[in-house]
């Protein structure tokens, strides 16, 4: 496919494959590499980084593993960045794809119902829902794709209005299909590529939410993020500086992946089906 | 006589970076006042010629390998940046196909005009206004003032034209670069320009390097001809040579692809499939797209919609076949009128009339490869799962493709491929009637002749009434039963060809006749009958 | 007249006298760090301990103690009570004035009484018991008791019942009242302005008294919401005076190693935070007592004083914190012993159901108690999972009882049966308030107990009774128990007389100043 060979010709972009790969790897073994869990109590508080090999990157103010607890916050970052995302993606180009299609008073509804969500300031009204609903892994994922949506909503309205004139379309509906297999079969395909780029970019947003949200204090209580673990480790950074360091930290490297990955796979958009004849 | 030529290019070759050659062994001059006319078809390499000369090939893709372009002596070749800089628009001008992504959509024509100056430093006497206003009146537009005043999108195709043509000549360039300037223009209004194009030359004494794929045009403007393909040049020579003894095989196909004029007696008379009732329409903004028009479409006909850009034929089409709505009238299609009928019956009859369109580029769906866009269709037309590829391979048969094609994707194909298999896609739905919306015109010109045939022997194949949207007379003339010329949503005339396109009939018809160039060689219109049937001596 | 009256009258005389010992300075101002941010300022609103450390200097009470528990002169300037204990008759300052000029009298103290004998949780307890209370003369006002309560002069602490303005709230309802909206108290600072979220600014009642105090210009309450943003505002000078229970721990032993800083732990005497959690012992499983014993031998309390307090706390033994009256140290401590846990939460019948761990930000040290919790129980294998709440929801929800546990600390008042006792009281068990018997014990053997012990007057009996108590509450883990907190107050040197009776910084500040 010539997206990967487009990934694989540049350098940044292979760092940024390796890295991610590591973090959806501990991501996805953890239960089976530390099987105790990130909340356990396993040696003294306080440890610092590289002084006991049991504990690599030392303890916190409990003397819960640091490593251990990344690896786990990673899992959650993951978990939650590709749920709500996938949820936004889809709600939204459902959305806007039926916006653009239909075009008209259908288009209108829609896209004043799009940006009433909008105008809401996006972090403000997560924190909301989440308060309301009580924060757990559902609700931070619901809330997340609900003030999400709205861009994907554009973006897929904005090229479904475009393909929409495209001829090959309207041979399409010529020929007898039905609108929703010529929105499927025909437009779908393809918009999917500046949909999966911006998919690729969300994912991030979606992790740096969750952050925030931990951060305030409305993460689920019950599992490990890497905002909690900065937000834990902010009572004692005078002390301890590595402890909301290193999650912060991670979360950097995740997001700067992904905008590498997600930049890459929009430069290998490729050209070639679109390209004319050259003369 | 033998004076020094302006533009002198001597074994020019264009390569790919890290490949293959493009263009190879390019010789050619153009002297001052002399127009010499670079002909090929699509893939020749013409156009890669004149960005060589400008020096805008884009550099990370392409790049001069061997060769001299030589200006008035100097080889450009070896100049900077600077002084190409400098020689662009003063001394070597070029104009393009489409005026409007050559012009600024967000400045008014008066900013990008004073650019021009600017850039060179040039300040001319009497100010830059009147000369601007001077070089506007010699391009004949009506209203200078308003023009300079205007934004791009403002002006009609050929104002826009006009006004790049007055910029490349703002300087007074001793070479103009003309690369298929009027290939997008209605036939009119390329007569006008190419008269332009003539009488700036003799006013000024510039030379023309001029492109096209038309060799009616080249009758018509040029001095020198040479002739292109596949990146090499096939021969050159003054143009009578050309057109009366030429040499290469490659080049009497180009001449022969201008069709003789042959326009039919015509008269069928089979009942009628499909009828326009005083359809109406009128767009957003008041612009009339459709006026009372009425029309019959008979079984089994090639009826000819003829008419320039504005009168209506695209948006005749797309009424009759339910892509646009008229705003009142009837069509009428075995005796119920369709625009009366709810949505869901519609839908049913849709299949009856298919569309192939101009473009096959577009009209195909690029991520699909063509046995799926074959497949697509015939599934949504009844056809049973385990027949399709069957049927598939049938229909790219019929079009006269080779069968491997069908599991490529449509980058792979030619144009000519394309078209053709948009012709499959259409007939994939079994339809009564196909309408081809300028569906050559996007072709090159070898490749006409076959696709003309090839409608030919569909329609007999198949039984199928074709609605044939053209602007070229010359093709109407000779392949339709019937024909109607269409202007500003009306329709003017209508009749057999020889009925309607003899000398005399109507005025606009004697309009677009005149308009065709190259009648000197190869006639059209009434002087080809006056002269008897057939062109000059080949 | 009593002999024991007259000698508290001229000793608390003596004491107020003595209590400046250098020469003050007039003028200054102080900044003393607060969190969280009290909803009001008006006496007895709010239950927050930061809304009493900024009332009390706005309003006052009739007594306050010092750090050995004995009664101080405040606005009442001497009292005495009759031979059988059931009159006691307060004489109140002359002197004293409103913040909008109306003298103080004696009717104020009539209506601070009909107001929180409804309002507050713990006069309310005794209010049955009171018969009535009038206004004798201007300046003399008399409490009539049906029954001797012996400690009477703890119920009257500022917690209990501070002094609010009669011609302002003796009509109406109180928390409805329109003059909430303007704090008038007679204390020696008014309120100048308060910035929401960032601090609120007492500046000095001119007509204190005799106007010779207090020695501060202004007072100002800076809000900061995390213990960082504290130590580092007590680090840079921009707060004078810091509290640990706003403070890190490891924070507090830094800051008061710096130069010029002075630490003590007194001015808590009184309040004794004792920190617990409070069970709901009628919701199952929690009803079961081996389930709630098992709760408690869980926890390594040492842990707990280490890890998650710093060592500024000491292991509980039980309901009755080590610092208040009638402590009885012979009670079950719940040594930390996980493997009786197991075999009690087995003996219990528990099924594994997910109970809730209710909490509130009100700082990490709590957040990471509340972490090791369930983590300790899990061991033992009791499914605890947390449930996140700002502190009004947290709040609310242990005033619904629709909790399953919650920590928190609460203050003792010295005498258990002021802060004590009505946590344990059957018929204290009213929902919609947080602030009684939250648990929902029911044992008409302990209320009989208690209020026996909270009515009799021989101390060395109410020391039995008291005992009996206790015992029969550790045995029955009606709460469990995590830690009695240690706050000491961190103060530059040049702060003086800051903390000077067992109410600490809950107390006048009147006598404060600052060496300029």
């Amino acid at each position: 496919m010539p997206i990967w060979k487009s990934l694989l010709s540049r350098p940044d972009a292979i760092l940024a494959l390796i890295l991610l790969g590591a973090v959806v790897l501990a991501g996805v073994l953890a239960p089976l590499i530390f099987p105790g869990g990130p909340w356990r109590m396993v040696a003294r508080p306080f440890i610092a980084p590289f002084t006991d090999m049991g504990h690599p990157l030392g303890t916190d103010a409990l003397g819960r593993d640091l490593a251990v607890a990344l690896i786990y916050g990673a899992r959650t970052s993951l978990e939650i960045g590709l749920v709500s995302t996938c949820a936004a993606v889809l709600f939204g180009t459902a959305i806007g794809g039926i916006a653009g299609f239909f075009g008209g008073r259908v288009d209108s509804l829609l896209m004043r119902s799009t940006e009433m969500f909008q105008t809401v300031p996006s972090f403000a009204l997560a924190i909301l829902l989440v308060a309301i609903y009580s924060p757990s892994l559902l609700s931070i994922m619901a809330a997340i794709a609900v003030v999400s949506w709205p861009p994907v909503a554009r973006l897929a309205r904005a090229e479904f209005l475009s393909m929409r004139r495209r001829e090959f379309v309207q041979a399409a509906l010529l020929s007898g299909q039905s609108n929703l297999r010529v929105a499927w079969s025909q437009i779908l395909p393809n918009v999917l590529s500046p949909l999966i780029v911006m998919a690729a970019l969300m994912i991030s947003m979606a992790i740096l939410f969750e952050s925030a949200l931990s951060f305030v204090g409305l993460g689920d209580p019950q599992v490990v993020s890497w905002g909690y673990l900065i937000s834990a480790g902010r009572g004692v950074m005078a002390r301890s500086w590595w402890l909301t360091f290193l999650p912060g930290f991670s979360i950097m490297l995740t997001i700067v992946s992904i905008s590498i990955l997600g930049d890459a796979i929009g430069d290998s958009q490729d050209p070639h089906f679109e390209r004319k004849e050259t003369e | 006589m033998m004076t020094d030529p302006i533009l002198d290019v001597r074994d020019l070759c264009v390569d790919l970076r890290g490949g293959s050659r493009i263009v190879e062994d390019i010789s050619l001059s153009v002297t001052p006042g002399q127009t010499v006319c670079l002909v090929g078809e699509s893939g020749s390499g013409k156009s890669m010629i004149a960005n060589a000369i400008m020096d805008l090939l884009p550099g990370s893709l392409l790049a001069v390998s061997r060769g001299q372009i030589r200006f008035h002596g100097a080889d450009l070749r070896l100049c900077g940046h600077r002084a190409l800089r400098e020689l662009r628009g003063r001394r070597i001008s070029m104009i393009f196909q489409d005026p409007m992504s050559a012009l600024n959509p967000v400045r008014r024509i008066r900013t990008q005009f004073d650019e021009v100056f600017s850039a060179h430093g040039v300040e001319p006497e009497g100010g830059r206004e009147a000369r601007m206003l001077e070089l506007l009146e010699l391009a004949h537009l009506p209203t200078p003032r308003r023009i300079l005043d205007a934004f791009p999108f403002e002006l009609s195709g050929g104002q826009r034209q006009r006004v790049m043509i007055s910029m490349a000549m703002a300087l007074n360039p001793d070479l103009l670069i003309a690369d298929e300037p009027t290939t997008a223009l209605d036939v009119t209004t390329q007569a006008q320009i190419l008269q332009l194009i003539a009488e700036l030359q003799r006013a000024f004494g510039t030379g023309v390097l001029f492109i096209t794929h038309d060799f009616g045009v080249v009758a018509e403007i040029a001095d020198r001809v040479v002739v292109l393909r596949h990146g090499k040049i096939v021969e050159q020579g003054p143009l009578d040579e050309i057109l009366r003894a030429p040499r290469a095989a490659y080049t009497r196909t180009l001449i022969d692809a201008v069709p003789a004029w042959n326009p039919r007696a015509g008269g069928l008379s089979t009942p009628a499939l499909v009828s326009a009732r005083a359809l109406g329409k009128v767009f957003k903004g008041g612009a009339t797209a459709l006026d009372e028009v009425s029309m019959d479409l008979l079984a089994g006909e090639t009826l000819g919609i003829v008419g320039e850009s504005g009168s209506g034929k695209s948006t005749l089409a797309k009424c009759l076949i339910g892509l646009e709505e008229p705003d009142h009238g009837g069509i009428v299609m075995d005796g119920t009128d369709i625009t009366a009928l709810p949505a869901a019956q519609k839908r049913l009859r849709r299949h009856r009339m298919q569309m192939v369109f101009q473009d096959p580029t577009a009209a195909l769906n690029p991520r699909h490869m063509i046995g799926r866009t074959l497949a697509d269709v015939l599934k949504v037309n009844g056809c049973a799962r385990p027949d399709l590829r069957a049927r598939a391979l049938a229909l790219l048969d019929d079009v006269r493709l080779d069968r491997r094609l069908i599991d490529r994707f449509p980058h792979e194909l030619s144009g000519g491929q394309r078209q053709r298999v948009c012709i499959a896609r259409a007939l994939a739905a079994n339809p009564e009637v196909l309408i081809a919306d300028e569906a050559l015109s996007a072709l090159d010109v070898s490749v006409q002749k076959q696709m003309l045939a090839l409608f030919q022997d569909l329609k007999e194949a198949r039984d199928l009434a074709i609605l044939f949207i053209t602007h070229d007379l010359r093709v109407a003339a000779e392949i339709c039963d019937h024909v109607v010329v269409m202007r500003h949503g009306g329709v003017v005339a209508r009749g057999t060809p020889e009925a309607v396109l003899a000398a005399g009939r109507h005025p606009y018809v004697e309009e677009l006749l005149a308009a065709i160039p190259g009648q000197d060689w190869f006639p059209a219109g009434g002087a080809a009958a006056a002269r008897g049937a057939g062109r000059c001596a080949i | 007249m009593r002999l024991r009256t007259v000698i508290c009258a001229v000793f608390a005389a003596t004491v107020a006298m003595a209590a400046p010992i250098s020469a003050q300075e007039r003028g200054g101002s102080l900044k003393v760090a607060l969190f969280p941010e009290p909803p009001t300022v008006v006496a007895g609103l709010s239950g927050l301990g930061s809304a009493s450390i900024v009332s009390s200097k706005i309003y006052e009470a009739l007594v306050t103690y010092d750090t050995d528990l004995n009664p101080l002169p405040w606005l009442a300037t001497s009292w005495e009570t009759s031979e059988d204990g059931l009159v006691w008759t307060f004489n109140l300052a002359e002197d004293a004035k409103w913040h909008d000029g109306t003298p103080f009298t004696a009717a104020d103290v009539v209506t601070s009484y009909q107001v929180f004998s409804v309002e507050n949780d713990r006069l309310k307890l005794i209010s049955a018991k009171i018969d009535g209370v009038e206004a004798v003369t201007e300046h003399q006002v008399r409490f009539i008791l049906k029954e001797s309560i012996p400690s009477f002069i703890y119920m009257m602490n500022y917690g209990n019942l501070p002094i609010i303005p009669a011609h302002l709230y003796a009509a109406g309802n109180f928390r409805e009242n329109p003059a909430n909206a303007t704090p008038i108290g007679t204390g020696a600072f008014k309120v100048a302005d308060w910035e929401k979220g960032s601090y609120i600014h007492l500046v000095r009642f001119e007509d204190y008294r005799d106007g010779s105090r207090p020695y501060l210009d202004d007072l100002y309450f800076v809000t900061i919401p995390d213990a960082q943003g504290v130590a580092v505002a007590f680090e840079e000078g921009s707060v004078d005076v810091a509290s640990a229970s706003n403070l890190e721990g490891f924070d507090v032993a830094r800051l008061s190693a710096m130069d010029g800083v002075e630490r003590t732990n007194h001015g808590w005497e009184m309040l004794a935070p004792h920190g617990f959690m409070w069970v709901n012992t009628q919701k199952a499983p929690l009803d079961r007592v081996e389930l709630r014993q098992a709760l408690n031998y869980a926890l390594d309390k040492d842990f707990i004083r280490d890890v998650v307090f710093n060592g500024l706390a000491t292991p509980p033994r039980g309901a009755f914190d080590s610092r208040t009256k009638f402590f009885d140290a012979g009670v079950n401590a719940y040594a930390f012993d996980p493997e009786k846990a197991r075999d009690l939460v087995a003996a219990s019948g528990y099924d594994g159901a997910v109970l809730k761990l209710s909490t509130a930000p009100v700082g990490s040290a709590w957040a990471r108690l509340a972490e090791y919790e369930v983590q300790a129980w899990k061991e033992v294998g009791i499914n605890v999972e947390l449930d996140n709440n700002d502190v009004g929801g947290y709040l609310k929800k242990l005033a619904e009882r629709s909790y399953d546990l919650g920590n928190i600390y609460l203050y003792q008042y010295g005498d258990p049966s002021v802060g004590v006792t009505r946590n344990f009281y059957s018929f204290n068990d009213v929902p919609g308030s947080p602030w009684n018997n939250v648990g929902r014990y029911v044992n008409p053997e302990l209320d009989a107990l208690l209020t026996q012990a909270d009515a009799v007057n021989d101390p060395a009996e109410r020391a039995a009774l008291y005992a009996k108590a206790q015992q029969i509450i550790a045995d029955d883990a009606v709460q469990v128990w995590t830690a009695e907190l240690q706050f000491p107050t961190l103060y530059r040197s040049r702060v003086r007389n800051l903390v000077t009776t067992a109410l600490g910084l809950s107390d006048s500040f009147a006598n404060v100043w600052v060496e300029q």
